[in-house]
């Protein structure tokens, strides 16, 4: 036969042959495309630039295309690596054929013309025919301005393409490599061997044991601070590395420590599985730990996810308690009245309704805090150090809380939006300061433990005068020091909510005095389409990490159904029956297969304190919500795993099932 | 038919009772088919060592899966010691394969994650035997077989016909009723193969039921009796009487031009 056509031939049918590894690997090859395609199609489109608030959605959606770029390259290159070794029988067959190393390259290159074709055509078509859908979805979920025009984007598909073409292009050279390195003795000598023992085993367990101890001490005393994306990295390829090395030393270990027990070890249900784990330890504990890493990931990212869709109305509520709020200089601002006849009247004209008015003064104190000790602000102490005190008069206070409070000249009230400050007296200056009491609620400001970062000092002060003196005393004269603010809500349309805000924002502007209106309404949209942007990528993320999951674990049940196939056929011969290779079968999955998920959620316990403080920083507060988040997550996840771990297996029973005909067939053949 | 009845049955009983033992094979798609056994009657007496011959692809391996319930018969009967191996079932099929039956194969059939003595226990092990037990049991036997010094070994550690007599002491550790070997010396060097065949002797000598299937006329002049097969059928035998093994060999040979030749086929 002509050569020409004779090689591509041999790439289909090697694809074909391999079709149980080959497509699965497409499919997510293609899902790949597809996911990729979306986000570039999305950023490339000119629609978004156009859309009202649209750059948190975009920002966020250039992080995730970059994101994809990082994740999907590596897992790519591995799953061809495994493909490519199970293999190696294959080319050893061809080069005893004579079938010459240059020839087996142009094979290797057809394959990947053959696959790489496969994968973006589907991946782009799909993309194309959903890539709208999902700009819809994006629009939806971040509350932006539904539009219908969204076009194929030719940047879009180069990237895509670019991106693909360099993967693939990478999985070539190592197939080839592998070519090259391949000699025909390896189909003789098939590798029987075991996989040896790492030198120092007790060593690595403990560096093992000892990387995830640093990695969770990180995880879990981290403080939301500048540092914490580094800590995060830090802190997650700590647990990597330690989980590889705890899979590979400590499942060794373990299996050790069982095989030494004659009684456990020589008993019918674990004779076989302990020896046949022992015997490929090292490509199941990389297996192992890449499952438990990508169960962690899928995990967390769902967490995030659906925190941040379930806690999107706190978040908005924390960041905006008012739909309007008005700052002024009180000492610049002369026109009260006006301003009060003019709210009423815009909002008249507006169609909406003034409810739950406040108004405050509020002093601002700089100071240098030293626990309850304020000094008057050194301009040389630590960022950290520094702290704003807030004043408000008790008067005002008890008008807006309803309540009488009554307070001496050298007594206040605290209120901290953060954890409490459990303090019974503060010195501010040189003067002391008896907390009468620390508030739970405000009405001006909301409270959440654990609101570090944003974290803001009230203090209620008996009367003007005390205000007065402590504001000489840090000089905190600057006009803007103090303000008088008005806060409120507003009954009515959203869109006649925002617009009123827009206009008492514009009344306010060029009056003398105007520090700043606050819209609430459009604060909270806002707040809603970076939400939005998140949960998009969230929820793309997760079907990533889960599919990378689900194949690593289908490929390891294939291989270990080829390698366990002859085994499972030689123990029938000798006396196991088919419901004791099922009880074996069984055991080896209670032992090994639901390791990685129990490791994987000590994994995300670890990383619980460090996703909450991420999820804080966005101004997601509720632990409570998290934790139940949580718990749904883990609850779905275990679902999603068993269900994937009892699909894998299937063709795991089902490779070790057709052992006897295919055994047999082999033999003849040989 | 040429077969020589001495049916002499002093106190001798019979072990093994193959009656008439027909095998299609239908190929999965359903249209060829394939008579591997046409009809196969033959018993062998207790403490008897039988080889079967055969040309390649005549049913030597079909009939021993057969014998050993690994197999189905299409029709006809297989019975050790009275007892109809169809009529097991398939649930104590394994148990049965443990405790009566140990298997020599020509490729070894030995699992590279066990080491020698594992593989050795592991029809014990099957069995739920203690620890304690499987020593003691080994003890003499891997002496005999002269592989005492490899235990701890790998298979992919040791040479061929050490093995091959691995995969002997793991047949012969359940104390068998009836050792099944098929082309046990196949895959080996003349060398082994001879240690191998005497091992068989003195086994059989210590009153070990074998029955040996092989296309090797060496192997086939060590046992006391040779079945012939042939399409399927059970063509012609040579008992040894008191012959030594090189004149056994010639009979065998004798045998094979006959068959080959074809000359003495039906009355
Ligand atoms: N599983 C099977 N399916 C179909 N045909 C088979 C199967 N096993 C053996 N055969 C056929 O049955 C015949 C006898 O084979 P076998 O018993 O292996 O012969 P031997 O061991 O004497 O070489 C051959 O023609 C072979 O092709
Ligand atoms: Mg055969």
């Amino acid at each position: 036969m002509n050569k020409l056509l004779l090689l591509p031939k041999l790439s289909i049918m090697g694809i074909r042959r391999n079709g149980a590894s080959y497509f699965p690997y497409i499919l997510a090859g293609s899902f790949s495309v597809f996911v990729f395609f979306v986000f570039s199609s999305i950023l490339a489109n000119d629609i978004m630039l156009t859309l009202p608030r649209s750059s948190y959605a975009l920002l966020l959606m250039r992080v995730g295309q970059v994101l994809l770029g990082l994740i999907l390259l590596p897992f790519i290159v591995y799953t061809n690596s495994f493909l490519i070794k199970r293999r190696k029988k294959e080319l050893g067959l061809y080069s005893i054929l004579g079938l010459d190393k240059k020839h087996m390259a142009v094979m290797m290159l057809w394959e990947s013309i053959i696959i790489f074709g496969a994968v973006m055509i589907l991946g782009i078509v799909f993309g194309l025919a959903f890539s709208k859908l999902m700009f819809l979805l994006l629009l939806n979920l971040s509350s932006l301005p539904v539009s219908a025009s969204f076009g194929f984007s030719s940047v879009a598909f180069y990237q895509t393409f670019l991106y693909f073409l360099a993967a693939y292009g990478i999985n070539l050279v190592m197939n080839i490599i592998r070519v090259f390195r391949t000699n025909p003795n390896d189909l003789l000598k098939s590798p029987k061997k075991g996989d040896r023992e790492p030198k120092h085993l007790w060593l690595t367990a403990l560096s093992g044991l000892a990387l995830l101890g640093v990695g969770y001490n990180i995880a879990i005393t981290s403080k939301l601070d500048s540092s914490i994306f580094l800590n995060f990295l830090l802190a997650v390829s700590l647990v990597i590395i330690g989980t590889h090395q705890f899979f590979k030393a400590g499942l060794l270990a373990f299996l050790k420590v069982l095989k030494r027990n004659r009684r456990i070890y020589y008993s019918k249900s674990n004779f076989v599985t302990i020896s046949g784990m022992l015997h490929r330890m090292k490509k199941s504990a990389s297996s192992l730990s890449n499952i438990c890493i990508f169960s962690t990931m899928t995990i967390i990212t769902l967490l995030c996810t659906l925190s941040v869709w379930l806690g999107s109305d706190g978040m908005q509520d924390f960041q905006f308690p008012y739909d309007a709020t008005v700052n002024l200089n009180a000492a610049g601002f002369r026109n009260r009245d006006g301003l009060n006849e003019k709210l009423l009247e815009l909002a008249d004209s507006a169609n909406v309704k003034i409810t739950d008015r406040i108004e405050y003064t509020l002093q601002k104190l700089r100071t240098t805090r030293k626990e309850n000790v304020f000094t008057v602000q050194d301009p040389e102490s630590h960022y950290y150090d520094r702290e704003t005190i807030r004043l408000i008069l008790l008067d005002e206070y008890n008008a807006m809380e309803n309540t009488n409070a009554t307070l001496g000249d050298n007594e206040i009230l605290i209120y901290s939006t953060g954890a409490d400050l459990g303090f019974d007296h503060v010195i501010l200056g040189t003067e002391t300061y008896y907390v009468r009491k620390e508030l739970d609620s405000a009405a001006f400001a909301r409270k959440a433990a654990n609101n570090t970062y944003g974290r803001e000092i009230y203090m209620v002060v008996s009367s003007i005068d005390v205000m007065d003196k402590l504001r000489t005393a840090f000089g905190s004269t600057a006009d803007n020091d103090r303000m008088l603010t008005i806060s409120f809500n507003l009954e009515g349309q959203e869109n006649d909510k925002d617009s009123y805000a827009k206009s008492v924002r514009a009344w306010c502007e060029p009056q003398p005095g105007y520090i700043s209106v606050i819209n609430g309404t459009g604060g909270r949209r806002d707040t809603r389409t970076m939400n939005g942007g998140l949960l998009f990528i969230g929820i793309f993320f997760s079907i990533i990490f889960a599919m990378c999951l689900i194949l690593i674990m289908y490929y390891k049940q294939i291989t270990e159904g080829y390698d366990d196939r002859n085994n499972f056929d030689i123990m029938q011969k000798v006396g196991m029956s088919d419901e004791e290779v099922r009880g074996t079968i069984r055991k080896q999955i209670l032992m090994v297969f639901y390791s990685p998920l129990v490791i994987a959620f000590l994994h995300t316990m670890a990383g619980f304190n460090m996703t909450a403080g991420m999820l804080n920083a966005l101004q997601l507060f509720d632990t409570g919500l998290i934790i139940r988040c949580g718990l749904i997550v883990a609850g779905l996840f275990t679902l999603l795993y068993g269900f994937s771990y009892s699909f894998t297996s299937r063709t795991y029973y089902r490779i070790v099932k057709q052992m006897r005909t295919d055994v047999t067939a082999e033999r003849r053949i040989a | 038919m040429q077969y020589i009845e001495i049916k002499e049955r002093k106190n001798t009983m019979t072990l093994l009772e193959v009656n008439n033992v027909k095998k299609v094979y239908s190929t999965r798609l359903g249209g060829n088919k394939v008579q591997a056994l046409n009809g196969v009657t033959f018993s062998v007496e207790k403490g008897e060592y039988v080889a079967i011959m055969g040309e390649s692809g005549s049913g030597k391996t079909t009939l021993l899966n057969i014998l050993a319930s690994i197999d189905r018969a299409t029709s006809g009967q297989v019975l050790l010691e009275g007892r109809d191996l169809a009529a097991i079932r398939q649930s104590e099929l394994a148990a049965f394969r443990r405790d009566n039956l140990g298997f020599v194969f020509q490729d070894f059939n030995l699992l590279d994650n066990f080491t020698i003595q594992d593989n050795i226990f592991l029809p014990l092990v099957l069995a739920g035997r203690p620890p304690e037990e499987m020593k003691q049991r080994l003890e003499p036997l891997a002496r005999k077989l002269g592989i005492e010094d490899i235990l701890q070994k790998y298979p992919y550690e040791v040479s061929g016909g050490e093995k091959q007599r691995t995969a002997t002491a793991r047949a012969l550790i359940t104390n068998p009723k009836i050792v099944l070997a098929d082309e046990p010396t196949g895959s080996l060097d003349s060398k082994a193969s001879s240690r191998l065949l005497k091992l068989f002797a003195e086994i059989s000598k210590e009153g070990q039921t074998i029955l040996m299937v092989t296309h090797s006329i060496n192997a086939a002049s060590h046992a006391g009796r040779v079945l012939f097969i042939k399409d399927g059928c059970v063509f012609h035998q040579i008992y040894r009487g008191n012959a030594a093994n090189e004149e056994m060999y010639a009979m065998i040979t004798d045998a094979l031009t006959i068959i080959q030749t074809g000359g003495m086929k039906n009355e």
